[in-house]
């Protein structure tokens, strides 16, 4: 089945897209860490977060993507081919740990057309299990039709 | 140790973080975030874009702004920071990219502490390809 395409006609604004949940898995991290070669020990290893002043393995504030873009990908269907990720605003909350339950909610905040580029502004609000928000996302993306 | 605020200084350079972008890398992080665009992961496909080429998902060297600045912070984290991140020019396969940043301003308001600090990547030809615009909370 062919999935149709959203395009930039086509998206009500505002507009709400569900939310996704993503559990902050140690290989995951792991993974993204031999990938980014950031090895710092508070992301690998509970005894130097705990020295730290942590409660547990935090995850590199530079791994939000794994949080964030994946939930807009999957939230919001039919994303024409040949977008561009132009701007990205991000606040972040209380930190992110190995093992959290993260809940990501999306809304299409905003649709524009500057220089002939169709620009689409997507919000998320990324919150952990104990329901404190970690992360606020202003992702800026240019349409692909 | 965490730097504190009191130590900063306005005008000061945060030591620089570098590595070479390797399409190795880029297929690595395709598989760690899912996201396979055939312009990052497809040479042939690439080919015939306006890039020419393959080029890297830009996640990847936005990552060493983010370890350059936590780095010099000398924290895991960035509890209460906002960053403002445009993504200007792609970053190829065998391209060195260096992250680097400055201190520009300090402010106290309602009581947080805040650093503005203005980073960026740059490639071997300094040319700006990510810029970022971070409030550092204290």
């Amino acid at each position: 089945m062919t999935q149709e395409l959203l395009t930039f006609d086509q998206i009500p604004v505002p507009s709400e897209w569900g939310s996704r949940t993503f559990t902050v898995g140690e290989e995951t991290i792991k993974s993204w860490i031999d990938v980014i070669g950031d090895r710092t020990p508070v992301y690998v290893d509970a005894t130097a977060a705990k020295e730290a002043g942590y409660e547990g393995v935090l995850a590199p504030p530079g791994a939000w993507p794994l949080f964030i873009l994946d939930a807009i990908l999957k939230a919001i269907p039919g994303r024409p081919p040949g977008g561009v990720h132009a701007r990205q605003e991000l606040e972040f909350g209380v930190p992110i740990r190995v093992g959290d339950v993260l809940t990501t909610t999306v809304r299409i905040a905003d649709k524009y057309l500057k220089r002939e580029r169709r620009y689409v502004v997507q919000e998320t609000t990324t919150t952990n299990q104990r329901g404190e928000v970690v992360l606020i996302g202003r992702m800026t993306s240019i349409w692909g039709k | 140790m965490a730097r504190s605020y009191a130590e900063l200084e306005i005008g000061e350079e945060l030591p620089p973080v570098s590595r070479l972008m390797t399409q190795e890398t880029i297929n690595r992080y395709a598989d760690v975030s899912g996201d396979h665009n055939p312009i990052h992961v497809d040479p042939e496909f690439a080919k015939n874009t306006m890039f020419g080429g393959t080029i890297a998902h830009g996640i990847i060297s936005l990552s060493f702004v983010f370890q350059a600045l936590t780095d010099w912070l000398g924290r895991a984290d960035l509890d209460g920071s906002k960053l403002r991140i445009t993504f200007i020019n792609p970053v190829r396969p065998g391209d060195t990219v260096t992250a680097k940043g400055t201190v520009a301003a300090k402010s106290e308001v309602a009581g947080r502490k805040l650093a503005t600090c203005e980073l960026w990547i740059e490639n071997q030809r300094q040319e700006r390809c990510i810029v970022v615009e971070a409030e550092v909370a204290f």
